[in-house]
């Protein structure tokens, strides 16, 4: 699964250290959902997308071989 | 208190092998046993304690790694059980108390190994981030 989690972090501008804050997890959680080392469960990918104001979809994308 | 306890449990232990600290037999019956239980569980609890001490942000990722370390920690332990009792089936003369330094071996092998294992992946992980804004 890919996720564009740092292109919208960047436009808003946000660290990830400011955007663990928030989502109340550690930096490095968010550095593994970046690098798709990590998929996050759903209560966090819904965190994730209220605070990018964005539909969950939009931040989360299956690829070929999730498929 | 992990390494001191280990260190002093395994001293006396390898004291009749090599001959030094042979001081400590001539201390009155129970000691050398009672120091070995203060050693052996002054380690043990040391352990514990490292073991279950959390991160400063628990999260679902860092739970995920914890597992995954526990998952890897029982393979190498399956795999030092077999080792271990295939190597016994074929000595000829094993030494008398194989049996509980087995049982110790394989207690200290899965902890440590899931304790390396998860301390790992958080270094790595820290030096990765490190770069990162």
């Amino acid at each position: 699964m890919k996720n564009n989690v740092k292109e919208l972090r960047g436009e808003k501008g946000m660290t990830q250290s400011e955007l663990a804050d928030e989502l109340g997890v550690s930096r490095q959680t968010i550095f593994a959902i970046e690098t798709s080392m990590y998929v996050p469960s759903t209560v966090l990918a819904l965190k994730i997308a209220k605070i990018f104001k964005k539909k969950v979809e939009d931040i989360f994308e299956l690829e070929n071989k999730d498929k | 208190m992990f390494p001191l306890g280990l260190f002093g449990w395994y001293l006396i232990q390898l004291r009749i092998k090599y001959k030094f600290m042979l001081w400590v037999d001539d201390l009155p019956f129970p000691s050398v046993p009672i120091l070995l239980t203060i050693f052996f569980f002054s380690g043990l609890f040391g352990l514990y304690f490292l073991l279950f001490s959390k991160e400063k942000k628990e999260d679902e990722y860092i739970r995920k790694i914890r597992l995954e370390s526990f998952q890897f920690a029982t393979l190498v332990q399956i795999l030092f059980l077999t080792y271990s009792f295939i190597r016994l089936a074929f000595m000829k003369d094993p030494p008398r108390d194989h049996e509980l330094m087995l049982f110790v071996k394989t207690l200290f092998v899965f902890w440590l190994c899931y304790i390396i294992r998860f301390n790992f992946i958080m270094l790595r992980n820290r030096l990765r981030i490190r770069n990162e804004k």
